[in-house]
C-alpha cells in the first residue's frame, strides 16, 4: 500500500475516533435484567458509591434515596426491624433506591428499583438515620443513675441483719437527639438492677444480685424484695446499684424500633457501717 | 486521563473494524421450541446433603436445580432448597405458570464462573457468585409470541442458611456491575 493509502486509512480511522468518541458514562452501574427469568423476582444491589454517582448524574432516569428496607412490614404499613447488610468487613443498613424516567414531574413517578447498604462511613451523606447510629446516641445520652437507698437509713445497719435496699429509678427515660435534622427521641426504660453489697476488697460480702426488681422501702409486715444480710462485722463497706437500661426510638414521630443492645450505668457508692448489736441490761 | 480517553477512542473503530471481519458470531440459542419438557440426561438431586456439602457445592446443586426447573416444568425439588427465598419461590410459580398455561423455556440456564468467598456468619454466609446466563428461549403460554433474553455475564448475591438439614438459600439477588 502507498504512503497515501496508509495516510488515508489513518485519516479515516481518526475521523472515526471522533465520530463515535462517547464521553464514558460515569459508573452507570445496572442490572441485567434481560439476563434471563428469574431477574424478574430479584432486587437489584448497588453500592453506596454507585449510588452516589447515579444520584448526581441524572441523564435517562433520576434517581433517589428511598427509605429503608423492612426487616418486617405491618398491616398498618409500618416498618419494622430495618434489615441489616454486610459491604466488605462492615455492617450496615439496606436502603431502597427509588427511580423515575427524568421527565418525571411528580414523587409517584419514582418506583423501587434496587437496593444499597449504608455502612457507618456512608451515614452522612446519605443522612441515614440508622439504628447503629441510634445506638451510638442512646450510649452517649448522660442517662441518670439509680440512687441507692438503704434502710436502715443512718448508714449503720447490723450484722446478720437483713438490710433492706430500693431505688426509686424506674420509669422510662427520654431524650431527644437531632441526627441529620432528623428529631429522634430515644426512649430507656430501667429494666434490670446489679446490687453491689460492697466494693471489692472491702468484705467477704462482695457477691452481687440481680434483680428486675426496684426494691422497695420497708413496709411492717411485707416481705423484704431486696435484701442483704452481711457476715462481716466492723466493717464499713461501700454499697451500690447499677441500672441497665434497655432501649428504643422513633424518628420524626414514626413508629417506635428496638434498640437491640443495652447500656448499664455504674451506680455511686454509699457509707454503710456494718456493727454488731450490743446487749445492755435495762432497769 | 484525556490520554487514556483519547486511546479508548481511537481503539474502538479499530476493535469495529475487527469485529466486521469476525464471521464467527456466538450461538444464540437452542433450536426448535417445544411445549414437550426435555429430559435431562443427569437431574441433580434434591436431597439435602449439609453435613458432607461445602456451601460452594450447595450453590453448584441449586444452580443446577434452577436450570433443571426451568426446561422441565418440575419445581419441586428447587423450591425443596428455597423455601425461605422470597425470588426463588416467586420464580418457581412463575414456571408453574408458563407450563401450566402450555407454555415452555429453553435455555441452557446459567454457568458459574466463579464463587466469591463468602461473607457473614458460617451459618448464614453470603457469596457473590459470577455466572454466564446463557440465552432464553421462552413462550408464557401456548397463545403467548415467543420471547427472548438475551443472557449475559451476570454476579449474583446468594445468602444461605445453614440448619441440621443442611444448606437452603434465603435469598437470592443480581449485583449491580
Amino acid at each position: 500500500m502507498s504512503v497515501r493509502g496508509r495516510l488515508g486509512i489513518i485519516a479515516l480511522l481518526v475521523q472515526l475516533s471522533v465520530v463515535l468518541y462517547v464521553e464514558p458514562a460515569a459508573a452507570d452501574e445496572v442490572c441485567n435484567s434481560d439476563s434471563d427469568l428469574s431477574q424478574a423476582h430479584q432486587r437489584c444491589i448497588f453500592t453506596a458509591s454507585d449510588v452516589r454517582v447515579l444520584i448526581s448524574n441524572q441523564s435517562e432516569w433520576k434517581y433517589r434515596q428511598g427509605p429503608q428496607l423492612c426487616g418486617r412490614l405491618e398491616t398498618t404499613g409500618s416498618c419494622y426491624s430495618p434489615r441489616a447488610c454486610q459491604s466488605g468487613a462492615d455492617i450496615g443498613t439496606w436502603y431502597i433506591l427509588d427511580r423515575a424516567p427524568v421527565t418525571a414531574t411528580t414523587d409517584d413517578a419514582f418506583v423501587p428499583y434496587g437496593v444499597f447498604c449504608v455502612t457507618a462511613k456512608d451515614e452522612y451523606d446519605f443522612r441515614a438515620v440508622t439504628k447503629r447510629r441510634v445506638t451510638e446516641e442512646f450510649k452517649a445520652v448522660a442517662w441518670p443513675k439509680a440512687e441507692l437507698i438503704v434502710q436502715p437509713s443512718d448508714g449503720r445497719t447490723l450484722v446478720n441483719f437483713p438490710t433492706n435496699f430500693y431505688t426509686t429509678l424506674t420509669d422510662p427515660q427520654t431524650e431527644s437527639v437531632d441526627i441529620f435534622g432528623h428529631t429522634v427521641v430515644i426512649e430507656a426504660t430501667p429494666s434490670s438492677y446489679t446490687w453491689h453489697w460492697a466494693q471489692p476488697g472491702e468484705s467477704d460480702d462482695t457477691a452481687t444480685g440481680q434483680t428486675t426488681d426496684p426494691g422497695a422501702a420497708y413496709v411492717q409486715g411485707r416481705e423484704l424484695s431486696v435484701a442483704h444480710e452481711y457476715i462481716d462485722a466492723d466493717v464499713v463497706v461501700h454499697p451500690s446499684v447499677d441500672v441497665t437500661y434497655t432501649g428504643r426510638y422513633r424518628v420524626d414521630g414514626g413508629d417506635w424500633e428496638t434498640i437491640d443492645e443495652t447500656l448499664t450505668i455504674a451506680g455511686s457508692v454509699v457509707d454503710l457501717e456494718i456493727v454488731t448489736a450490743r446487749v445492755h441490761l435495762v432497769g | 486521563m484525556k490520554v487514556q480517553r483519547l486511546l479508548t477512542a481511537l481503539a474502538v473503530p479499530l476493535v469495529l473494524l475487527v469485529s466486521c471481519t469476525n464471521d464467527n458470531p456466538d450461538p444464540i440459542l437452542a433450536p426448535t421450541p417445544s411445549s414437550t419438557p426435555t429430559p435431562t440426561s443427569a437431574a441433580p438431586s434434591p436431597t439435602k446433603t449439609g453435613e458432607s456439602e461445602t456451601a460452594e457445592e450447595f450453590i453448584e446443586r441449586w444452580v443446577e436445580l434452577s436450570n433443571e426447573m426451568q426446561t422441565s416444568g418440575d419445581t419441586e425439588a428447587y423450591r425443596l432448597v428455597s423455601t425461605n427465598c422470597l425470588p426463588c419461590q416467586d420464580f418457581a410459580s412463575q414456571i408453574d405458570d408458563i407450563y401450566e398455561s402450555g407454555g415452555f423455556v429453553e435455555t441452557k440456564g446459567w454457568r458459574i464462573l466463579s464463587i466469591s468467598e463468602g461473607n457473614g456468619p458460617p451459618n448464614k454466609p453470603s457469596f457473590d457468585v459470577a455466572i454466564d446466563a446463557r440465552p432464553t428461549r421462552y413462550a408464557p403460554s401456548d397463545r403467548a409470541q415467543e420471547s427472548t433474553l438475551v443472557g449475559g455475564r451476570i454476579t449474583e448475591r446468594f445468602d444461605l442458611r445453614l440448619a441440621a438439614d443442611g444448606w437452603s438459600i434465603s435469598n437470592m439477588s443480581q449485583v449491580a456491575s
